[in-house]
């Protein structure tokens, strides 16, 4: 029997071969084996494997003898069989350019370096730049369900303006399960915005990660339970889900399992332990209860207007998301608009006539970290512009690089001009030529990578510290991008070595050995041209980092309404039982001046509450934002009136409300809106029916929500008819120069008035800098890589300053001879490299505004454009400042040098 | 000079060799390693042997006649020389020496009982 070496089944072999049939081996195969083999071996290793494959095909049928013949033909390549490579020159050639290639990178150390260098700078923030958009891209993509797992949110449209809304009505996504067959699972989350405190052994937590949520959530988020059984976690009403690090606070090195938690919500028994949430995840919680135990109306009653918790929904497989989002309509026909009507007196079709309407919509759940920028998200998300602003700059950085390098190739030709000379004289080809210069080329290319790469590695520590991420190298760079880089430094040597080794190949023999070598005019344009191309990637970049500062400075500088310094603001006061007690024993602290409470606060726009509401004689009812503050919050911030009185002790002011100048628009009574009778319909505020209001006064428009947003139509409302509780603000004007003694003061008093509550207080200008963390952050990487860029592009003009003015060495060196002055020669040698950095800047100035005026409008409030010429000044004279120095270096030691030197050789 | 070791499947090679006396060429090898010794190999491995026995000098090769199953092409027939059959006893014989050496206990167990 003869049995090959592969264990492979035929595949319905069952083919029966007659004698008659002439069985013929796979000509392919046999013709590839003919090409490798060497000849003296071919004709026994053919004849060979022909007398097995007619053996084979006697015994096992031509498909398998085929079979068997192919892979024997591969199994022949092997060093002793395979022809040499052609016995041309390749490999021996090869090594010769590689030796020369290794020479002349030697010798040209500077050169070597200011390339090797420059493009390792550049690898290592390209790599950097990668890691930081692969774990921003990396959200959410560990749900079982991650890819028919969607959050709803909606756009609410309201006569005047469009908001849009992460939180959904707490019966929007049952009913919605349960209308559409196409949807295959939901599960709710309710995000507690106060925080609660929980107690063990006498220890109080404020827990500010404390989410409710439906018994299925672990089935359909991949979050790991580390202890206690999955189907019991929720198996008593008062369970509580923990996360490591909560467990670890509570329990310390106890098991947590069965433990009883004293908390605002009454006992909770821990069921189980959950690993921490996922840093890719666009929630997070520390403690987590079951959903029913919240007893707050709006979200145990069937409810279809109140934008409260977060709803998931899991699509069946193959539904696209469209589909769902137009039938959601249905649903608030059906459902919201009895409610709708029945609050507002106004039919549904009124309603909408009058521009209200709700748009519902799905959103991926990998796509809410970079997509999603709606009101009263778990937490502020990334932004995708960012994304592709640092892939730019990353692709960018690169190319500035690789311009260095065919600059500097190009520029070092007179160099090099005599040796091709001489290897040309010596029967070189043109081909073997540019194979040595992209040999070079690739040479350089690939120690940059690897330099850049190791620099990637020290560097990321800092970077994670920088970006406030927490990416691991190891776990970030797989096989798969150490075989995409080795790729990408072949390929960039090649493209990079490209141009150099045509225009250096090119060069005749007879002209370059006589010595009359001139650099081109050609050449020269072409090193102009991408010194210009350099110099306009760096200003464009100087100057949209100094924009996006001048937008930042903009932001926490503009007049928002009231005074933001010099405001301490206490949280929760709430829950304290003899406020006014509280407050006058606050204003006796030295230091302070003003106190007053609120519902809300600037700058956290999920505390204010909609209501809506109708002019008395009209029929129009808008829905609008609303708080509730104290007879001193208004002063305390020193929010302007602009027209009638604040709310005072002199008056009842339980039946008045202020407007801002929006709402006064919005009712169409700016001119005189003292005195109006507004209605405010029946809603949480007014559980027992409509009532009527009289408006005391107008409030100069405020920002009270970020400045991504423009400011619409608020009411305020005394808290004279409000129950206690109402007032969770305290904000305390007071000497910030004080404030450690008055902090003290304050939780002095604190602790005696809320024994069991967590002191938390904090600055409102601080607060409302948070607002703009994601712009801060992404401002500050983009500082440092503009720095880099602009230091590679630098680099690449040093060295192009060197060979200029090392060709031009016995110019100046006549001049000096024929009386020039030395600074005027370094004045002649510094003007020449003006001149493409003043056309770089003319030509960013369009580009800059392109992609400027585009970010700019993510922001309501935002620098005019024609106010950031200042930016361009900057960025232009920075330019200019730094090609200077880096030339000057070399201008002054070349005008200092003695004339006889330069002219002496010959 | 390559070393004169005697590599294992050399020497299954060489035995496989003398075993077909005048009908070793290719195709005879490979099948009876195959069939004796339950290895499949392919040709191309057998040629790497083949070609190391030779620069060692422990086999010589010959051309033979031509078939038409083979395409017309001729065979090429191995002997294993004086130095071949050598290096095979000094291989037995260090393996015979280290067989000796081994309690017999060791290699059957229960032996002695």
């Amino acid at each position: 029997m003869f049995v090959t070496s592969f264990g492979t089944k035929c595949p319905g072999s069952g083919y029966n071969i007659t004698m008659d049939d002439f069985p013929t081996p796979p000509a392919l195969f046999s013709r590839l084996f003919q090409w490798f083999c060497k000849e003296e071996l071919y004709p026994e290793l053919q004849g060979d494997l022909l007398e097995e494959f007619s053996l084979n095909t006697e015994e096992f049928g031509r498909k398998r003898a085929r079979q068997i013949y192919r892979r024997e033909v591969l199994k022949m390549v092997r060093p002793s069989i395979i022809k040499a490579l052609k016995k041309t020159t390749v490999l021996p050639m090869f090594k010769i350019n590689f030796k020369l290639a290794l020479r002349g990178l030697i010798k040209q150390r500077l050169y070597t370096l200011i390339n090797i260098g420059g493009l390792a700078m550049s690898v290592a923030v390209a790599t950097l730049i990668l890691l930081y958009v692969q774990s921003e891209t990396s959200y959410d993509n560990y749900h079982p369900v991650k890819d028919r797992l969607y959050r709803l949110a909606v756009d609410r449209t309201y006569p005047d303006h469009v908001s849009s809304y992460a939180r959904t009505p707490v019966s929007m996504g049952e009913q919605a399960a349960l209308d559409f067959p196409d949807i295959e699972a939901f599960t709710k989350v309710f995000r507690n915005n106060g925080g609660v405190n929980i107690t063990y052994n006498n220890e109080t937590f404020l827990e500010n990660y404390l989410v409710a949520a439906d018994h299925n959530f672990f089935e359909i988020f991949g979050i790991k339970l580390i202890d206690g059984k999955r189907d019991e976690v929720f198996s008593v009403q008062n369970a509580a889900i923990l996360s490591e690090n909560a467990a670890l606070r509570y329990f310390g090195d106890e098991s947590p399992l069965g433990k009883i938690l004293q908390s605002d919500l009454g006992d909770l028994i821990v069921t189980g332990v959950v690993e921490n949430t996922p840093r890719n995840t666009h929630f997070k919680f520390d403690v987590m209860v079951d959903f029913e135990i919240l007893d707050l109306a709006y979200l145990q009653k069937p409810n279809f207007l109140n934008f409260g918790v977060f709803n998931f929904l899991v699509l069946k497989e193959g539904v696209s998301p469209e589909s769902v989002n137009a039938k959601f309509d249905q649903i608030v026909e059906n459902y919201a608009a009895g409610e709708i009507e029945r609050r507002l007196k106004m039919s549904f079709e009124d309603y909408k006539a009058s521009g209200n309407g709700y748009n519902y919509f799905l959103q991926p759940i990998q796509d809410i970290h970079l997509n999603s920028q709606l009101e009263g998200e778990f937490q502020a998300n990334g932004n995708v512009t960012y994304i592709y602003l640092f892939l730019a700059i990353a692709f960018f950085v690169i190319i500035l690089a690789m311009v260095n390098f065919v600059n500097l190739a190009t520029a070092r030709a007179t160099d090099r001009a005599k040796e091709v000379g001489i290897r040309k004289v010596m029967g070189s080809l043109r081909k073997q030529l540019i194979s040595q210069f992209l040999i070079e080329s690739v040479l350089v290319t690939i120690s940059g990578t690897i330099v850049g790469l190791l620099l990637a590695y020290l560097l990321l520590p800092l970077f994670n510290n920088f970006a406030d991420t927490q990416i691991i190298f190891g776990q970030a760079v797989g096989p798969y991008a150490y075989g995409a880089l080795a790729l990408f430094s072949l390929l960039l040597g090649l493209l990079a070595g490209l141009y150099p080794a045509f225009i250096l190949s090119s060069f005749k023999h007879v002209t370059v050995l006589k010595g009359k070598f001139i650099r081109g005019k050609k050449g020269q344009w072409t090193r102009n041209g991408l010194v210009v191309f350099q110099f306009l990637i760096s200003i464009v970049l100087i100057c949209s980092t100094l924009i996006v500062g001048q937008q930042m400075n903009f932001m926490q500088n503009k007049n928002l309404g009231f005074d933001r310094e010099n405001i301490i603001v206490m949280q929760r006061t709430g829950g304290l039982k003899e406020l006014e007690t509280f407050k006058t024993e606050v204003k006796r602290i030295p230091g302070v001046t003003n106190i007053g409470g609120s519902s809300a606060l600037p700058g956290s726009s999920e505390l204010y509450f909609g209501s809506s509401f109708e002019l008395a004689g009209s029929t129009e009812s808008i829905a609008l934002s609303c708080m509730v503050v104290e007879d001193d919050f208004l002063s305390t911030m020193h929010m302007d009136l602009k027209a009638g009185r604040s709310f005072s002790t002199d008056f009842e002011d339980s039946l008045s409300i202020i407007l801002n100048e929006s709402a006064a628009r919005a009712f169409g009574i700016i001119d005189d809106p003292i005195g109006k009778i507004i209605k405010n319909d029946r809603d949480v505020s007014n559980p027992d029916g409509p009532k009527d209001y009289r408006v005391v006064g107008i409030v100069k428009d405020f920002n009270y929500k970020s400045l991504h947003n423009e400011i619409t139509p608020l009411v305020i409302f005394n808290n004279e008819r409000y129950l206690e509780g109402t007032l969770n603000n305290l904000v305390i004007r007071a000497n910030v120069d004080q404030s450690s003694s008055i902090i003290n003061s304050l939780e002095e008093l604190w602790v005696e008035h809320a024994p069991n509550q967590t002191f938390l207080y904090n600055f409102l200008d601080q607060n409302l800098d948070q607002l703009y963390q994601m712009e801060k952050k992404s401002g500050d990487l983009f500082l440092a890589f503009t720095g880099i860029a602009i230091l590679i592009a630098c680099i690449g003009l040093f060295g192009l300053a060197t060979f200029v003015i090392g060709s031009r060495i016995k110019e100046i060196a006549v001049r000096k001879v024929l009386g020039a002055g030395s600074r005027r020669i370094v004045f002649l040698l510094m003007y020449d490299f003006n001149k493409p950095i003043i056309l770089a800047l003319l030509l960013s100035i369009p580009l800059v505004i392109l992609f400027m005026s585009n970010w700019l409008n993510g922001f309501a409030y935002r620098v005019e454009m024609s106010s950031t010429w200042i930016s361009f000044v900057t960025a232009g004279l920075i330019a200019l400042t730094v090609a200077w120095i880096t030339v000057s270096y070399h201008s002054i030691k070349a005008a200092l040098s003695n004339p006889v030197k330069n002219l002496r050789s010959e | 000079m390559k070393g004169s070791h005697l590599g294992e499947f050399q020497e299954v090679v060489l035995l496989v060799i003398l075993s077909l006396d005048d009908n070793a060429y290719g195709v005879t090898i490979k099948q009876e390693i195959a069939e004796k010794v339950n290895r499949s190999i392919s040709r191309g491995a057998l040629h790497t042997a083949l070609t190391r026995l030779e620069e060692k000098g422990f086999i010589t090769s010959e051309q033979g006649e031509s078939h038409p199953d083979r395409g017309g092409r001729k065979k090429r027939y191995y002997t294993v020389t004086n130095k071949g059959v050598a290096a095979l006893h000094d291989a037995k014989s260090i393996r015979d020496q280290l067989w000796n050496q081994i309690p017999r206990l060791k290699l059957y167990p229960g032996y002695d009982k």
